[in-house]
């Protein structure tokens, strides 16, 4: 049991942060503070595309020149190109979205930026886990801490309940909220399954 | 104090049990969506309801859920009804005759359970009220470790890494 209290304990003060970000998302994306992005904001960059690049590596500079090292690896799917034929990228990651149009014969970007709120950031966060690469090392990290957390959440679970069959199985109010937790939850689900 | 934290701790870990649960295993399922099973199964029924019905709403409160969708066939009335937990029920109604084929889409454990993780309407509220339990264990939590003189410094250590590492990836990469 001394094994187990400890395993409780410290995997809790561990990921602590990633429980409270898993709290406030719970809160933020349902009815109180529905996640959005703000309003786009569009300004232009000199950006001269050196011959013989494919767009791949067009999108790769253009990534890099905007510090988007969060939208690495440039995705498939963020290569287009616009209705004039102009290669369009679309970076997407967890602060927001950058759609960049390159302007080739103008020497210019066009860079359309809409900014993730607070929540919606948050949100992804709590989404991202080690199944996830990112190019970015901070991500990275972040989704295998997330990961860890997640484990640590089962194990606290578990170690948590152990505890309370080893010391408090026979507290009157410990039964109680056990047994009000289990008919609320059978009641939820049988009601909207 | 120590002793009302300690029983409130308790008491709210307790009736979240099965919540938590079923919110960390479907988000182990989120993260790896290869190692659950999610099976599905399909039932057919056949009813004789009452003929000339030309409203999919009023055929459809029949069954509990969102009528979340209505197909325009001639001669018939064709819609899904879905529950919050995603078991779907197509159904295809003659106007003509009153026979109705319901085809019920059920789906298995782990897919309920991330149905759950995500579900809007009373499983939101349900959402809502894990989070503010989820916080509530936590500074509970802080404060049980905190009263116990022996775990001090090992713990004091441990959360300052944590928190560090997790708080300064959070800002960090919100800064850009």
């Amino acid at each position: 049991m001394w094994l187990i209290r400890k395993i409780h304990t410290y995997a809790g003060l561990l990921t602590f942060v990633n429980l409270a970000v898993y709290g406030i998302v719970g809160l933020s994306a349902t009815y109180l503070l529905r996640p959005h992005a703000l309003s786009p904001v569009v300004n232009y960059q000199t950006f001269k595309v050196e011959p013989n690049l494919t767009d791949r590596q067009v999108a790769e500079r253009v990534c890099s020149k905007l510090n988007l090292s969060l939208a690495t690896p440039v995705n498939s799917f963020a290569i287009q190109h616009d209705a004039a034929n102009n290669l369009f990228l679309d970076f997407r990651h967890a602060n927001g979205r950058h759609q960049v149009t390159v302007l080739e014969k103008e020497g210019r970007i066009r860079i359309e930026v809409t900014r993730n709120t607070l929540w919606l950031y948050l949100y992804i966060l709590h989404e991202t886990t080690a199944a996830f690469h990112s190019g970015d090392w901070r991500m990275q990290l972040w989704a295998d801490y997330n990961e860890f957390a997640m484990w640590s959440l089962l194990a606290m679970i578990a170690s948590g309940f152990a505890m309370f069959l080893a010391s408090r199985a026979r507290s009157r109010l410990a039964q109680v909220s056990l047994a009000a937790g289990c008919c609320a939850f059978a009641a939820l689900y049988f009601w909207t399954r | 104090m120590y002793q009302k934290l300690r029983n409130i701790h308790l008491s709210i870990a307790l009736f979240l049990l099965l919540f938590l649960v079923a919110y960390a295993v479907s988000a182990v399922d989120f993260a790896h969506r290869k190692w659950l099973p999610h099976p599905h199964w399909i039932s057919v029924q056949t009813l004789k309801l009452e003929p000339g019905i030309t409203d999919a709403r009023a055929l459809a409160r029949q069954w509990r859920g969102e009528l979340a969708s209505v197909e325009n066939v001639p001669g018939h009335l064709q819609f899904r009804v879905t529950t919050s937990l995603g078991r779907s029920r197509d159904v295809t109604y003659s106007i003509a005759t009153g026979v109705t084929t319901i085809q019920t889409s059920t789906i298995g454990l782990f897919t309920t359970l991330a149905w759950m993780h995500i579900s809007q309407g009373i499983w939101a509220f349900v959402a809502i009220l894990f989070s503010l339990g989820l916080l509530t264990l936590g500074v509970t939590g802080i404060y049980l470790w905190f009263r116990n003189h022996n775990e001090r410094w090992i713990g004091g250590v441990l959360l300052l890494a944590g928190a560090g590492i997790a708080a300064g990836l959070i800002v960090s990469m919100r800064l850009g």
